[in-house]
C-alpha cells in the first residue's frame, strides 16, 4: 500500500475523464485498486475497457473508448520511459486494440499532473483536446480537419507555443481506415491495431499538451543511483554500438544473414536488392543524424534526408526497419529513398506502415497470380518494385479513393472481397497484418504472433532472446532447453514466449521502451521491481509483478474470448506453418505451432480445446469474476 | 600576467540528439524532481529540420547590468552567474534581457534562477550520452574543436559492425 494515499510518487495521481458527447472533462484521483492491480499504462487500458464496453460494439461507433495512458515512471530519468499506450476495441480486429508510442508527448502530459485520459463518446464536430497544466479544454478543430498529422503539429504549436506537444490523426484517421495510426512528434507513431481510426470516429483531431510541473519519485537517492548502475549495463550491451548508431535499421542486415528478410509477402527470405536496403546504405547516403525520444540512452531513432534523385528533399524522422522491410523487400523494392519518402507520406497521412505495406504486398502476389488486373485497381499496375504503384496507392488509402477504399479495409478483408484462393497469402492474424520479421527463421517470434492479443504482433512477446547468440547454458537455466538459443529450434519457446508476454505486459504498463528490458535485458522482473518500488513508494516485488503481468495478459485473453476470438484464431498464416522458406539459410524451416501450442496452453492454464482460461488460474488472478459474467471459465479441472 | 580563463559549458550542437537528459539530470540536482521547468538548461527543437540545440547560460553577464536590485554577480569560486535570492524582488528584467532565454523564473518561489555550473561540476555535462556538452575555458574548447576538426578530415571516425561480434 501506498504509505500517503493522497500523496502521489512516479504516478501523478489525476486522471481525465473526457465525455465528447456532452463536451465535458471531470478529473478523477488515480485509483489504488488500478495501481496495484495493474500497474499503469497497457494494464490501466484493458482495465478499463473491458469494465466500460460492452460486449459486440461497434468500434467505430460512439460507444467505443479511446485510452491514452502513462506508467509510473513517465517523466522520470528511468531510461527509456517516455513510452504511452493509446487504446480501444480494435476496428482492425474487433478485440482488444493497444498501441505504444515514444518522443516526448508522454513526460510532457505527466508533468501538466495527468497518469491517463479516457475518452467517451463522439464529438458533433470535429474537436481538439487542449491541456495546459490545469486548464483543460475541448477546442473547436474544424480549421485542423483535413490537415496531415505535421501540418496539425505545426498549426497548434504556432497557436500556442513551440514547447507544446501535439498528437494528432491525418486524413487516414478521418477517413477511417482500418489500420490509421496516431502520431506525434511527426515521426512517432502509435500506429497498430487501427487505434487512429478510432480517434477520427470520435471527430477528436488532436491533443496539445504543455506541462509546468515535476514528476517526484518516492526515494530519489535510491533510484537516482540504481540508474546508473543500469545505464551501464544497456552501455555494456554487445548489440547497443549497433542499435544506437544504425538505428533499427540494422535488423535488415540481421534478417538477410539468417535469411529471413522478408520477401514479396513472404515468398521467400532472400532479396536480392538487400544491399540497397542494408544499414550501411542507410548510414551512407541517408542518416544526417540520430533523434532520440525523451530521456533515452539508446536513441534508435534516426533523422534522414534524400540528397539526390526523383525524392531529392524528402526528410524527416527514418523508416523503422519494419518499415524498410514492409514498403521494401515485401514489396519487391529496393530502393531507401522511395521507402523514405513513403514513409513521410504514411506519417502525415497517419497510416500503419506495417498493415499498409503489408497490404500492398499483398496485392502485388494477387497481380502475379492474375487474381487482380489494372481493371480492378484503377489502372495502376501493382506488380514487384513498382514504386509509382507503392506511393500512389499510399495516397488512394488515406483518401480512400478508388481502389484504395478497399485496401483501407486491411488484408483480411480484402482477400475476402477477391476471393478465389487469395485467402491462402492474405497474411493476417485476428485480422491484422504480420510485422517484418519472417518467422520461420525465429521460432518463438512465430509462436508470439500466433497467440498476441492484438494480432498478428512481435511486440507482444518479442522473445529477442532466441536472437543473440546465447550460450545454450543460458538457455537452459533461463527456459529449461538448451536450443532454446537457436532461432531455428522450437524447443523452449512456449516457456519463452510466456515468459516475456507476462513481463512484456509489465515493460508496457510501466511505459518503459522494450529495447531497453529485452534487447539488452537491462531490466529484468527484479530490476523493473527496483524502479517501480524507488519511483512509486508500493512494494513491486518481482513476484507481485510477474503476477500483475500475467493478470494483464489474461483480461486481454478475456477481452477477445468475449468478442468470440478464442482458440481458432491463435494461428498463423498458412504460408508460414505450411511453406517452407524455399531457399538460403534458413531453408526447409516453417513454424512447429502445432508442436508449440499446446505446450503454450499448458503452461498458461488454459484449455487446448475450448481456449477457455482455468478456474485455478482466474483465481489466482484475481479475475473470476469478470471470466463468470461472460461465461469464459473452462470447465475442465 | 594573463587573466585566467574561467570555464563554462560548450555545445557541440550536431552531436546533440535531443534526449533530454541533460534538463532531467540538472532539475533532479537542484530540486530532486523530474521537471524540465525547473532545468537550467534545455533543448530547443525542430522536428522538421532535424535540429536539436541546448540552450544554456555563457555567462555573458547581461543579466548583472539588467538587474535594478544588484542580486546578480558572478560566483567568486566558479564563476557562474549568481543571484541572491534574498535581495531578488522578481523583477524580471534579468529574464527579459537574457539573450539565450536561459534566465528563468521560479513563479512559486518568486525569484529568477540560472545555471550554477553545479559548483563546478556541471551534470549535463556529465550525463551527456552523446557527449555534446564541454566545461572547458574558451581556449580549451577551441583546441579541443581544432582536434575534432582534424580526425575528421583524416577519416579516423570508426563505425560500429552492424551485427555485433561476440
Amino acid at each position: 500500500m501506498n504509505p500517503n494515499p493522497s500523496k502521489f510518487y512516479g504516478y501523478r495521481g489525476q486522471i481525465l475523464i473526457v465525455d465528447l458527447e456532452e463536451s465535458t472533462v471531470q478529473k478523477e484521483t488515480l485509483d489504488q485498486k488500478y495501481i496495484e492491480e495493474f500497474l499503469g499504462g497497457r494494464g490501466w487500458a484493458i482495465k478499463y475497457l473491458f469494465d466500460n464496453l460492452e460486449k459486440d460494439i461497434d468500434p467505430l461507433g460512439p460507444e467505443n473508448i479511446l485510452v491514452i495512458s502513462l506508467g509510473p515512471l513517465t517523466g522520470t530519468l528511468a531510461p527509456s520511459s517516455a513510452r504511452y499506450t493509446i487504446a480501444s476495441k480494435s476496428p482492425l480486429t474487433g478485440g482488444i486494440g493497444y498501441a505504444n508510442s515514444g518522443g516526448h508527448f508522454a513526460p510532457e502530459l505527466a508533468y501538466a499532473g495527468y497518469d491517463a485520459i479516457f475518452i467517451h463518446g463522439r464529438a458533433k464536430s470535429p474537436v481538439y483536446l487542449y491541456i495546459k497544466d490545469d486548464e483543460v479544454e475541448i477546442k473547436d478543430a474544424k480549421h485542423l480537419w483535413g490537415k496531415d498529422t505535421w501540418e496539425t503539429d505545426e498549426i497548434l504549436r504556432a497557436e500556442y507555443s513551440e514547447d507544446f506537444q501535439v498528437l494528432s490523426i491525418g486524413q487516414g484517421g478521418e477517413n477511417l481506415v482500418k489500420y490509421a495510426a496516431i502520431l506525434n512528434n511527426l515521426s512517432r507513431a502509435a500506429a497498430r491495431t487501427g487505434v487512429g481510426a478510432v480517434m477520427g470516429s470520435k471527430n477528436l483531431k488532436a491533443i496539445a499538451v504543455k506541462g509546468s510541473g515535476a514528476v517526484e519519485v518516492a526515494e530519489p537517492k535510491a533510484f537516482d543511483s540504481f540508474i546508473d548502475e543500469t545505464l551501464q549495463k544497456i552501455y555494456d550491451d554487445p548489440a547497443y554500438p549497433s542499435l544506437s548508431y544504425y538505428g533499427t535499421a540494422f535488423l535488415v542486415d540481421l534478417a538477410y544473414i539468417s535469411g529471413g528478410l522478408a520477401t514479396r509477402n513472404n515468398q521467400t527470405g532472400i532479396f536480392e536488392d538487400y544491399e540497397s536496403l542494408s544499414a550501411e546504405t542507410f548510414d551512407e547516403e541517408f542518416k544526417v543524424k540520430s533523434e532520440s525520444c525523451f530521456a533515452c540512452p539508446i536513441h534508435c531513432g534516426k533523422y534522414s534526408k534524400v540528397e539526390s534523385g526523383k525524392y531529392a528533399g524528402t526528410k524527416g524522422g527514418s523508416p523503422e526497419y519494419e518499415t524498410i522491410v514492409c514498403f521494401g523487400s515485401k514489396c519487391g523494392i529496393g530502393d531507401l529513398a522511395v521507402i523514405i519518402k513513403a514513409n513521410e507520406l504514411a506519417n502525415r497521412y497517419g497510416l500503419d506502415t506495417i498493415s499498409l505495406g503489408d497490404t500492398i504486398a499483398f496485392v502485388m502476389e494477387a497481380f502475379q497470380k492474375g487474381l487482380l488486373t489494372k481493371e480492378d485497381t484503377d489502372g495502376i499496375e501493382v506488380v514487384w518494385g513498382n514504386e509509382e504503384a507503392l506511393l500512389s496507392l499510399i495516397t488512394k488509402v488515406a483518401y480512400r479513393e478508388g481502389f484504395g477504399n478497399d485496401l483501407a479495409e486491411g488484408t483480411k478483408r480484402l482477400s475476402e472481397k477477391i476471393g478465389k484462393g487469395s485467402e491462402k497469402f492474405a497474411h493476417h492474424i485476428k485480422g491484422m497484418e504480420p510485422p517484418a520479421y519472417d518467422v520461420r527463421t525465429a521460432k518463438a517470434f512465430g509462436l508470439g504472433w500466433a497467440t498476441a492479443t492484438r494480432g498478428a504482433d512481435h511486440l507482444a512477446a518479442l522473445p529477442n532472446f532466441e536472437l543473440l547468440g546465447y550460450d545454450p547454458e543460458k538457455g537452459l537455466e533461463w527456459f529449461g532447453s538448451k536450443e532454446s538459443v537457436d532461432p531455428f529450434s522450437w524447443k523452449g519457446k512456449p516457456r519463452m514466449v510466456y515468459w516475456h508476454e507476462n513481463f512484456g505486459a509489465i515493460v508496457d504498463s510501466a511505459e518503459m521502451c522494450k529495447y531497453t528490458c529485452f534487447s539488452a535485458y537491462a531490466v529484468k522482473p527484479e530490476d523493473m521491481s527496483k524502479f517501480l518500488t524507488y519511483a512509486t513508494g508500493y512494494d513491486f516485488s518481482p513476484d507481485k509483478l510477474m503476477l500483475i503481468g500475467e493478470r494483464i495478459y489474461n483480461l486481454e485473453r478475456l477481452f477477445n474470448l468475449r468478442e468470440g476470438i478464442g482458440r481458432d484464431e491463435d494461428k498463423l498464416p498458412p504460408r508460414f506453418t505450411d511453406e517452407p522458406l524455399p531457399e538460403g539459410p534458413a531453408k526447409g524451416n516453417y513454424v512447429e505451432l502445432d508442436k508449440m501450442l499446446p505446450e503454450y496452453y499448458e503452461l498458461r492454464q488454459w484449455d487446448f480445446k475450448s481456449g477457455l482460461p482455468s478456474v485455478l488460474l482466474l483465481e489466482k488472478l484475481n479475475l473470476l469474476a469478470e471470466a463468470e459474467k461472460y461465461d469464459l471459465k473452462s470447465k475442465e479441472e | 600576467m594573463e587573466k585566467q580563463q574561467t570555464k563554462r559549458i560548450f555545445v557541440m550542437q550536431d552531436r546533440c540528439n535531443g534526449c533530454r537528459i541533460c534538463e532531467l539530470r540538472c532539475s533532479f540536482y537542484h530540486n530532486q524532481v523530474y521537471s524540465p521547468t525547473l532545468s537550467r538548461i534545455y533543448v530547443v527543437k525542430s522536428e522538421l529540420e532535424g535540429l536539436t540545440e541546448p540552450k544554456t547560460c555563457v555567462i555573458c553577464g547581461k543579466c548583472i547590468d539588467a538587474c535594478p536590485e544588484k542580486a546578480i554577480s558572478k560566483s567568486t569560486t566558479t564563476g557562474a552567474i549568481s543571484i541572491n535570492g534574498e535581495i531578488c524582488t522578481g523583477y524580471m528584467a534579468c529574464v527579459e534581457v537574457c539573450p539565450f532565454e536561459v534566465m528563468r523564473f521560479d513563479h512559486t518561489k518568486g525569484v529568477a534562477f540560472t545555471c550554477d555550473l553545479c559548483d563546478g561540476d556541471p551534470q549535463c555535462v556529465k550525463y551527456c550520452p552523446e557527449e555534446a556538452l564541454f566545461y572547458m575555458t574558451p581556449k580549451e574548447f577551441s583546441d579541443f574543436k581544432k582536434k575534432e576538426q582534424q580526425t575528421k578530415s583524416t577519416g579516423e571516425q570508426k563505425k560500429p559492425d552492424v551485427i555485433p561480434q561476440e
